[in-house]
């Protein structure tokens, strides 16, 4: 995914940057816009900005599991980039979470810090960031409202996010959400698009989706 | 999606044969002179208040419309800008019922100096990364630098003053580093 359709999605997610042109949008993976927010990340301090507060405000709706399984399928990721975001969130929720579970050990073997934003020097680092050997000004999300789209617009605009604000189960925010951007779809078609086995979406089908009238195409 | 935005507005003022003035500062300035920044600004901040109410409904309808309730900065006024930067301005020539012009680039660069040295205790490095974009000569950084020192010491005393000018001197360092 290049800059540009990360920006693309970022903006669809939440957060406030002007895009051009306004394009019907597709269902995000949620934990995929993640990881590769750890590569977009170095492209410029305001992209840097915008992801940690991204990351600050819905870093806790983020699914454990779903980023394990996109790691381990060889999902493109900064793994120093990674740590340092999980411990935005982390410090933000909850210090003895699941995200933990997330911490990359490995993060290159580079002596010293490296520069979050290369080409920049910044005379006060901030502790999280340094810790997970990354040089990075301090963060003090103080421009959230300016930075970050309220409930309003993501209740009505992401329901990416919306769901998991909600408390649903990852995975059936997940084939709600999907279900939302696509007309009658097939289960096998959401199972292989969101990769979940087909009788983990049937089965919440059937049991969340079906008795409330949602449907699904026979094909 | 602001230049539609604006359109908007501008067709709205042709309809009702009314006229504003603009003078556009911070980041939105950078893209109408179509400085590269590699995203684009969600906001326009602008030092000149527009009093009309039924024009500021307008502006506020159309951020409704748009999903973007703050596109119209109209507290931008309170910053302070270099004297007599009216007589810099340049006129953007887009639109029919707005007199749109933005600052000159090495007035551009005295605010984003000031604001860079106060905002980079918060962390906030994005006005670094527009004089980046600017790329200032030696003579505009130094400039700027006194610019900055006078408008920003006026009010200043005794050892906050001598500070002040330490931290300042410091910066200019630091600048003229970066922009060689």
């Amino acid at each position: 995914m290049n800059l540009e359709e990360f920006l693309d999605n970022a903006h669809s997610l939440g957060i406030k940057i002007n895009r051009s042109a306004e394009k019907r949008r597709d269902y995000i993976d949620l934990e995929s816009f993640f990881l590769y927010s750890t590569i977009h990340i170095s492209s410029s301090i305001r992209v840097a900005r915008y992801i940690e507060y991204w990351a600050f405000s819905f870093g806790k709706y983020l699914s454990v599991k779903r980023i394990n399984d996109h790691i381990k399928k060889g999902h493109p990721y900064k793994p120093e980039f990674l740590n340092g975001l999980l411990k935005i969130i982390d410090e933000n929720f909850d210090k003895s979470g699941p995200m933990k579970n997330l911490f990359q050990k490995k993060t290159g073997g580079t002596k010293g810090s490296i520069p979050i934003v290369p080409g920049f020097e910044f005379k006060k680092l901030d502790p999280k960031w340094e810790s997970v050997g990354v040089s990075a000004p301090i963060f003090i999300p103080d421009e959230l409202a300016k930075t970050i789209q309220g409930l309003d617009w993501i209740s009505k605009n992401c329901p990416e996010i919306y769901y998991r604000m909600q408390g649903i189960s990852p995975v059936l925010s997940d084939i709600r959400a999907y279900m939302f951007f696509k007309n009658k779809v097939s289960l096998y078609r959401v199972a292989k698009d969101l990769s979940l086995t087909y009788a983990c979406v049937h089965q919440n089908y059937k049991k969340y989706l079906e008795p409330f009238g949602i449907n699904v195409s026979n094909s | 999606m602001i230049r539609k935005m604006l359109t908007e507005l501008d067709e709205w003022l042709v309809e009702k044969n009314r006229r504003i003035t603009l003078h556009v500062i911070g980041g939105y300035a950078l893209e109408l002179k179509n400085i590269q920044r590699g995203f684009q600004t969600e906001d326009i901040d602008s030092i000149l208040h527009i009093n009309e109410q039924d024009i500021i409904e307008k502006i506020q309808s159309i951020g409704k419309i748009h999903g973007n309730q703050q596109w119209f900065d109209f507290g931008a006024s309170s910053l302070t800008v270099p004297s007599g930067y009216e007589k810099r301005l340049e006129k953007i020539s887009d639109y029919e019922n707005i007199d749109l012009f933005v600052l000159s680039n090495s007035d551009i660069i005295k605010m984003k100096v000031a604001a860079y040295h106060s905002r980079r205790e918060r962390g906030i490095y994005r006005d670094l990364e527009d004089l980046k974009h600017l790329s200032p000569t030696k003579e505009e950084i130094s400039e700027a630098i006194k610019f900055y020192y006078e408008e920003y010491s006026k009010d200043l005393t005794g050892k906050f003053k001598l500070e002040f000018e330490k931290e300042v001197a410091e910066l200019k360092t630091e600048l003229l580093g970066i922009f060689k």
